[in-house]
């Protein structure tokens, strides 16, 4: 589904990533952690091809490509159409269409899917019912339906994350790239929204989509993912399921102390109850005391 | 590399002490050196002359101008008689009848006009919306493509209207086309230069969301683009049509119709009250337009 092998993205002389062997098959829910600067964004933009890659080999979703010359595309225009119509981004650096209605930025992610949306129809930007009621109940499920026809510049930063959230539902990607979607969000919202990230990859098709989540916050590592592959200076300082990771791990990834990490209150009961539900065996939650994150048993 | 701060050396007390000027008072200095050295090059030329009896010449002018021939449809004399040394009537003029039909023909040269610089604006608009899509910066249009629609800009707007108007009237003739087909060539360079500017300041990360989504180039344009610089388009047509309306009012002078001819033969039989009419009503044409442009440019925003 995903493979690196033997990859390299230098930017700037600097050597960016330096991945020898990454495979991330499909329906994995898949976490990366690092430093800023580690290269979590930089993998990102190599694996959408939004930055060329130096050497090595990157296959994304059945389509492959390797370091090309500058100024030559990487793929052919409709195929690089057709794979960036399959990965939905949830990218903070990407945000909604200003002039337009928030509505209408959210039905923007159904674009490229002319079954739901006919393309003449969005050119005129006269959109379907069916559509437009997908796109409010997308809203809803955010709490954002009362904004539906507002311009999308009056919204916060964090109102303005969940639309884009609510964009990314529309758009049935086989792969989720979500870079920190919860940044500007309060600890509540954050947890709704990790919640709903996590089933809208389970709940897609017949395969599960692959979710694939740059995190900050070790306490939505359990919500988010099952595999945990940490970055360091651009190459993988460890690559393993989320039972095997220990606090220390992550400790030694961000060279300080998660004690002082500890998420609020409410989320650590919610977390509690998600991680019933899940198939996981460990439950997870940091409290105030750094232990194993494996040895939390309820 | 250089330091934001020269020093220049000055005597303050017998002693040369260094005295730190600052880029602004740099680029200062040395535009009012050139202002200086353009004013005395003049002198020097001796082209620095307001001619003979310059305030007399004003005053006679602007007591001329103060009585513009309008004002005769209502007080003018209904039979002006010209007679000869001796006495026989050469002529007799209704001033009323006539100074009515003149104000007609301003009437009629105001509306072609208006005709020359709405048209002239409309083809322009136009035209330059793919020239500047071609010179804007972020669009990643081919570079020798982006070269040619600037180089097509830039000498359509250095050269002047009336001059695209002399030569445009030696091929389509006289009259108002040579006007409209005038205006067109030189405010394409200004709508191209403006609708750049607009898309160059676009969100282009906002663009290339809706591009992340595998939209196709034309549904990124209808949907990220267009509503995002549409209102700035609007804004920029009612500015450069205002300008077009003053720009027109000339274009007669070399043939191309409307005021700009009344003008011209006005001047020629030094006919200064009717000059005088002329300009009033130029003035009035175009504080009128002016209002209602920034009337309508208040309720875009």
């Amino acid at each position: 589904m995903i493979e690196l092998q033997d990859l390299q993205v230098r930017l700037d002389q600097h050597v960016t990533l330096d991945i020898e062997h990454l495979q991330i098959m499909s329906g994995e829910s898949v976490a990366i952690v690092g430093r800023n600067g580690a290269g979590k964004t930089t993998l990102f933009k190599a694996l959408t091809g939004f930055v060329p890659i130096t050497a090595g080999r990157v296959t994304v979703l059945g389509n492959s490509w390797g370091a090309v010359a500058p100024l030559v595309p990487l793929l052919r225009a409709r195929q690089l159409r057709c794979l960036r119509a399959h990965i939905g981004l949830l990218w903070q650096a990407l945000p909604l269409v200003n002039q337009l209605s928030v509505i209408e930025n959210v039905m923007l992610g159904a674009l490229a899917r002319s079954d739901a949306l006919p393309k003449w129809r969005s050119y005129l930007r006269w959109y379907p019912e069916s559509l437009r009621e997908r796109a409010w109940s997308a809203l809803e499920a955010v709490g954002l339906q009362d904004y539906a026809h507002e311009r999308a510049d009056r919204l916060s930063g964090g109102e303005r994350q969940k639309v884009a959230f609510a964009r990314l539902s529309l758009q049935h990607a086989k792969l989720i790239l979500a870079d920190e979607p919860t940044s500007a969000l309060d600890p509540q919202a954050t947890q709704v929204i990790c919640q709903l990230l996590r089933t809208l990859a389970k709940d897609s098709g017949q395969v599960p989509a692959t979710l694939i989540t740059i995190v900050h916050q070790p306490s939505l590592l359990p919500v988010l993912a099952d595999r945990v592959i940490a970055l360091e200076q651009g190459k993988v300082a460890f690559d393993r399921s989320i039972a095997d990771v220990s606090v220390a791990d992550l400790e030694a990834v961000y060279e300080q102390s998660l004690s002082s990490d500890a998420s609020d209150g409410p989320s650590d009961g919610t977390s509690h109850r998600t991680s019933h539900e899940s198939s996981e065996q460990n439950p997870v939650s940091v409290n105030r005391e750094p232990v194993a994150l494996s040895t939390q048993l309820s | 590399m250089s330091s934001p701060h020269d020093r220049i050396l000055s005597p303050v007390g017998g002693m040369l002490r260094p005295v730190r000027l600052s880029r602004t008072t740099i680029w200062l200095g040395g535009y009012l050196s050139l202002v200086a050295l353009c004013l005395w090059a003049l002198i020097l030329a001796g082209d620095f002359s307001f001619g003979r009896n310059p305030w007399q010449q004003l005053w006679q002018s602007m007591v001329e101008l103060s009585r513009p021939s309008f004002l005769d449809i209502w007080f003018g004399d209904q039979a002006l008689t010209y007679r000869s040394d001796d006495g026989a009537v050469l002529r007799v003029e209704n001033r009323q009848a006539l100074e009515w039909s003149f104000l007609t023909a301003v009437g009629r040269a105001t509306w072609v006009t208006f005709q020359i610089a709405t048209l002239g604006s409309a083809l322009a608009a136009i035209a330059a919306w793919p020239l500047g899509m071609l010179s804007a910066n972020n669009l990643q249009s081919p570079i020798w493509l982006r070269l040619l629609a600037k180089l097509i800009l830039d000498v359509s707007r250095s050269i002047h209207t009336l001059v695209f108007g002399l030569i445009l009237v030696g091929i389509v003739g006289l009259g108002p086309m040579a006007g409209i087909l005038a205006i067109a060539a030189h405010s394409l360079g200004t709508y191209g230069k403006l609708y750049a500017e607009s898309i160059e300041s676009l969100d282009m990360a906002a663009v290339d969301a809706v591009r992340a989504t595998g939209a196709d180039p034309l549904q990124v344009f209808c949907t990220a683009i267009w509503p995002t610089v549409f209102p700035q388009i609007i804004g920029h047509h009612l500015y450069v049509w205002e300008f077009n309306i003053r720009d027109s009012t000339i274009l007669g002078l070399i043939g191309a119709g409307g005021l700009g001819l009344l003008i011209s033969e006005a001047v020629s039989l030094f006919q200064w009250k009717r000059l005088a009419t002329i300009l009033l009503v130029v003035v009035v044409l175009v504080t009128s337009f002016d209002a209602l442009s920034k009337r309508l440019r208040k309720g875009l925003r």
